[in-house]
């Protein structure tokens, strides 16, 4: 452990250096967005962003802020880059994926710059292990331009009743139908699947709901196997923001709280499917 | 319809439902006035499976009849789903049974919705529209108070015996006497019997609530069916009962928990006479020849008993257990015998693998023999004849054409050898095997007044139609 | 040819039991080596493809309350069977709280060993299952065989590190890639690593113990080559499907766990519990 805390002048050429005692506080956000291969990770003087995006329909995106580390340095004002995000969590997890009480394991996280690879340094109880992640050239990020002045309906409640709600969604359906309105059913998640349609009612008086701002009622659909991952976020957060603006995407923010109290945010960006129908049948 | 489940039974009601899926894969759904009954039936009509829930177990229970009895509303509320769509409601019985406060069921003819309303906690109420056809009522008669063994346990008992069996048995024999009830796992004839690992386990009959054997027997039936009853009768924590006869006739097991529900699941049971030889009129003679001798056989004393028991356990389980010159020691004496019984010579391996299979039907049949029957266990037509305590057969014609097909050619009732264990159930619905069941799928259809698919009739008035 | 054998000690069948699933967990078939004083689980790699070779040593006095064997015959007192350890694995299954347990070898339909396991009841009853687990018998003129492996010269020899550890980067490495070089050196350091197109990763294991071996040659005694360096590692590419299996099977926390390497040829592991012993050999694979 004494090895990464302190800081020898070798680490003085790196772009950016991390470190933390507890790796899972970088891995679990990760796995909360961990959809596809391939990742881009932002890092600036604030800390990082990874984001995931699918069909250039979804988009998610996890924040680990550089509070979180307890020795953050970036130089340059961003540093971007594309990785692979199974190897990536492979490598942050290789001491296992689950927590050991009283265990922790450490992580410095190095970058050289453009065209180096990610060197990772792991150490778990006098075991150390190094890896050497390539790093790819990184592809333009969608703009969902998303943002609170257009926000049409919003609703922010605990996770936990939505868990159930979304782990058992049916995905024989291909849309995952919202309805958010002022009055009843005032927020509405319904599939269209091989047995028949289901409906999940939430009442805005419900002890779940923590805010209710609902302008109008406003129906949207989603394609299901893109909403679906945001299960594993959902599962990791306390509690839940969605949002819908004028154009109908949707914008899920889930708080998550690490293993050290510290809060992180991930969140998802979706587009509504194009062959929309308010008719609900 | 209309009936609301209160929150404690819940779990009951899904559980139910989940037993109801490990049977078959439609669900027919009828509400009369004494209650909902939820039935199914498996594919091979092997087993079959019926929940009533009377009134009381609602906290709301209207079964959509108008108030003026009219025969023809009947035809409005029957109906079946896939079990597939109702399983999606509670599919997570761990989260239902903590947060569903209150179900509602609807049935929406117009819409033809069956429709699934739970009232969870926090407000949450989650609505389930299930799309249903019409269809006519699915009913096997079975009478359960004239079968001569009966056991009642305790599901506990029977789930720790289970448990000694591998997870993907098939299926399960259960020897009985008055002393002694056993369970052996069922080893087919194909591939190869010698390379399959067999258990055995013996219950004594004071483990059991009640323990009633009119007829020493030896009945073989699905064991995944029956750990899908287990799992049920678990959650209710009341008794199982356990009615059967022989051989070929199905086993019923159920709960009765007084007012509130009823569960009861027939599953049919491995007939006995499934030949091994191409010289199948030689066996039956022999079978009858031997019928009258082995009566007696089976009334002698203890040692007899366990010797003829551990044939007929062989014979179930594989001809090729038999040797000709093996007189001693069967699964039972090495139970009770510590000494050195069995001797393996190296050379005589070889030679045990060829091993003549006619003299196995004799002392087989010597066991199956109810003392006090005087039919021919192995006549499937004989069966028919008289008032049967278990399923009836579908229609009289074809309970008919069951009894000219059996008297011509007996043989052929009998399941080809080496055909895979389900076809070897006799299908209880028709008494007869699969393949003749076709035969008279046509019959029926041919008659148009029952061209629907009523699985069974109960009526024997009805000869009169023919 | 008679065996038959009672455990009647719950400790002693649960250590039996979680023996028995180790050796399910590595192999699908083997034979067991019946002696007047031990049981020898053995994997020949003459018989399986891969060159896995497995010798798992039982003393019968640390299980066994009853033991009466009648081997082949009087100069060769022993038995020799191939069977499937998961089919005893299962059986052992209920037996993990039982009064006792009897193996006998009998003959049912064919040569069967035969497990009865008395289970525990609420009642006063008394509630036996058996088991006939079909098996093979290897006869006298195949047993040359069976015999334990020859082991090799080794040029390292080292005490692993807790195999916990070991298990969880293994595993993670194994969705990476399928061999691993595992090397070691006198000096009591080991090291994991893989490699690929797109990633490296390499684990280091420092302050481990060199247990002297007397399998491995003192350089004064081999050819003029001088005292090698004990910080020079030997390496060893192997299967890491393989050498996962092996580490997750593990249900007995071994008290010694050695590994030895004859680089380019073979990675020898010998656990040590309680006096039972398991050798796990695996081939060198070359890149």
């Amino acid at each position: 452990m004494a090895l990464l805390t302190q800081h020898d002048d070798s680490e003085n050429h790196y772009v950016m250096l991390a470190k933390l005692d507890n790796v899972r506080n970088v891995s679990n956000i990760l796995k909360a967005i961990h959809f596809k291969e391939t990742a881009t990770l932002f890092a600036s003087s604030l800390g990082i962003k990874v984001t995931v995006e699918d069909s250039k329909c979804v988009q998610a995106n996890a924040f680990i802020q550089e509070g979180v580390f307890h020795y953050f340095n970036v130089k340059d004002e961003q540093i971007t880059f594309k990785i692979n995000l199974t190897v990536f969590l492979e490598c942050l997890t290789i001491f296992g994926s689950t927590s050991m009480p009283g265990i922790s394991t450490s992580l410095k996280m190095c970058y050289a710059g453009y065209g180096c690879p990610l060197v990772l340094v792991l150490e778990e109880e006098g075991v150390l292990t190094d890896c050497t992640i390539k790093t790819l050239e990184p592809d333009e990020v969608l703009d969902f331009n998303f943002c609170s002045s257009n926000v049409i309906n919003k609703v922010i409640m605990k996770s936990e009743c939505l868990k159930e709600a979304f782990s058992e969604l049916d995905m024989t359906s291909d849309v995952l139908q919202i309805l958010m309105s002022p009055d009843p059913p005032y927020f509405r998640l319904s599939t269209f699947g091989n047995a028949g349609s289901t409906h999940s009612d939430f009442p805005k008086d419900s002890d779940m709901i923590e805010s209710f701002t609902c302008t109008q009622t406003k129906t949207n659909r989603y394609k299901i196997s893109l909403l679906k991952p945001s299960v594993k976020a959902l599962g990791l957060s306390t509690r839940v923001s969605i949002r819908t603006d004028n154009r109908g995407f949707l914008s899920l923010q889930y708080m998550i709280k690490n293993e050290d109290g510290q809060v992180c945010f991930v969140e998802y960006y979706c587009a509504p499917d194009e062959d929309e129908d308010d008719e609900e049948s | 319809m209309k009936c609301v489940i209160p929150g404690v039974n819940i779990k009951v009601f899904g559980r139910a439902i989940h037993a109801l899926s490990k049977i078959g894969e439609e669900l027919y759904i009828e509400p009369l006035a004494h209650g909902l009954a939820l039935r199914t039936v498996n594919s091979s009509r092997s087993a079959y499976a019926c929940f009533l829930f009377s009134p009381t177990f609602f906290q709301h229970y209207d079964d959509g009849t108008p108030p003026i009895s009219d025969q023809d509303s009947d035809d409005a509320i029957r109906c079946k789903i896939a079990i597939k769509s109702c399983l999606t409601v509670f599919k997570s019985m761990s989260n239902v049974e903590k947060t569903v406060e209150k179900c509602q069921i609807t049935l929406n003819v117009q819409k033809a919705r069956l429709v699934f309303k739970l009232y969870c906690k926090h407000g949450i109420v989650k609505t389930h529209n299930l799309a249903f056809i019409e269809c006519e009522t699915l009913q096997a008669v079975f009478s359960k108070d004239m079968c001569p063994n009966q056991l009642t346990a305790q599901p506990r008992l029977l789930c720790d015996t289970v448990i000694n069996f591998q997870s993907n048995q098939e299926e399960v024999s259960l020897i009985v006497s008055p002393e002694k009830i056993t369970f052996k796992n069922y080893v087919d004839d194909e591939p190869d019997p010698s390379k399959v690992v067999h258990t055995a386990l013996n219950l004594d009959p004071d483990e059991f609530d009640n323990c009633q054997i009119g007829v020493d027997t030896d009945i073989t039936f699905c064991l995944k069916e029956f750990r899908a009853v287990l799992a049920f009768a678990e959650i209710t924590a009341m008794p199982l009962n356990i009615k059967f006869e022989t051989s070929g006739r199905p086993i019923v097991l159920s709960i009765d928990a007084d007012s509130a529900f009823e569960a009861n699941f027939v599953l049919a049971t491995l007939a006995e006479s499934h030949s091994q030889t191409g010289n199948s009129s030689n066996a039956t003679t022999q079978q009858r020849t031997a019928s009258t001798g082995s009566r007696s056989y089976a009334s002698r004393g203890r040692l007899n008993r366990g010797r003829s028991q551990n044939q007929s356990n062989n014979y179930t389980n594989s001809n090729h257990n038999r040797f000709p010159d093996r007189n001693k020691s069967s699964n039972d004496a090495d139970l009770m015998d510590d000494d050195f019984d069995d001797e393996i010579l190296v050379p005589n391996i070889a030679r045990a693998a060829s091993v003549p299979e006619t003299n196995t039907k004799q002392s087989h049949t010597g066991k199956a023999f109810p003392p006090c029957s005087s039919r021919s266990s192995l006549n499937t037509s004989s069966q028919d004849d008289r008032p049967s305590p278990v399923i009836q057969p579908t229609l009289h014609q074809s309970v008919l054409e069951d009894v000219h097909a059996a008297d011509d050619d007996e043989d052929e009732d009998m399941p080809v050898p080496g055909t895979p264990p389900q076809k070897k159930f006799r299908s209880m619905f028709f008494g007869m095997s699969q393949a003749s069941s076709a035969v008279s799928q046509e019959t029926q259809d041919q008659n148009g007044s029952r061209s629907h698919r009523q699985v069974l009739v109960e009526d024997t008035d009805e000869e009169e139609e023919d | 040819m008679r065996f038959r054998g009672k455990i009647a000690d719950i400790g002693c069948i649960q250590h039996f039991t979680r023996i028995i699933g180790t050796l399910s967990k590595l192999i699908k078939v083997c034979v067991l080596r019946i002696t007047p004083s031990n049981w020898y689980f053995i994997l020949s790699e003459k018989l399986v493809s891969g060159g896995v070779h497995i010798w798992c040593e039982l003393p019968q006095g640390h299980f066994f309350d009853e033991y009466a064997l009648e081997g082949v015959s009087e100069e060769a007192n022993e038995i020799f069977l191939e069977l499937a350890p998961e089919n005893l694995t299962r059986a052992l299954k209920t037996a993990q709280n039982a009064k006792w347990i009897k193996i006998k070898l009998t003959k049912k339909h064919s040569p069967c060993l035969t497990f009865e396991v008395d289970l525990p009841t609420l009642s006063s009853h008394s509630r036996t299952v058996v088991h006939d687990i079909p098996v093979t018998v290897i006869p006298r003129r195949h047993w040359e065989d069976y015999e334990e492996p020859e082991v090799p010269q080794f040029d390292v020899t080292i005490a692993m590190p807790q195999l916990k550890i070991l298990k969880n980067v293994v595993d993670k490495m194994k969705n990476l890639s399928n061999y691993v070089i595992l090397s070691a050196n006198q000096n009591g350091e080991m090291k994991l690593m893989v490699e690929t197109d797109m990633v490296s990763v390499s684990t280091h294991f420092r302050d481990l113990v060199n247990p002297v071996n007397k399998d491995r040659v003192p350089s004064s005694q081999s050819s003029d080559a001088p005292e090698p360096d004990p910080h020079q590692f030997a390496e060893a590419r192997i299967d890491i499907r393989k050498f996962a299996q092996f580490l997750t099977g593990q249900q007995v926390n071994p008290t010694k766990v050695i590994c030895n390497i004859a680089k380019k040829k073979v990675v020898h592991f010998f656990l040590l519990h309680d006096d039972v012993s398991l050798q796990y050999f695996m081939p060198v694979v070359s890149s």
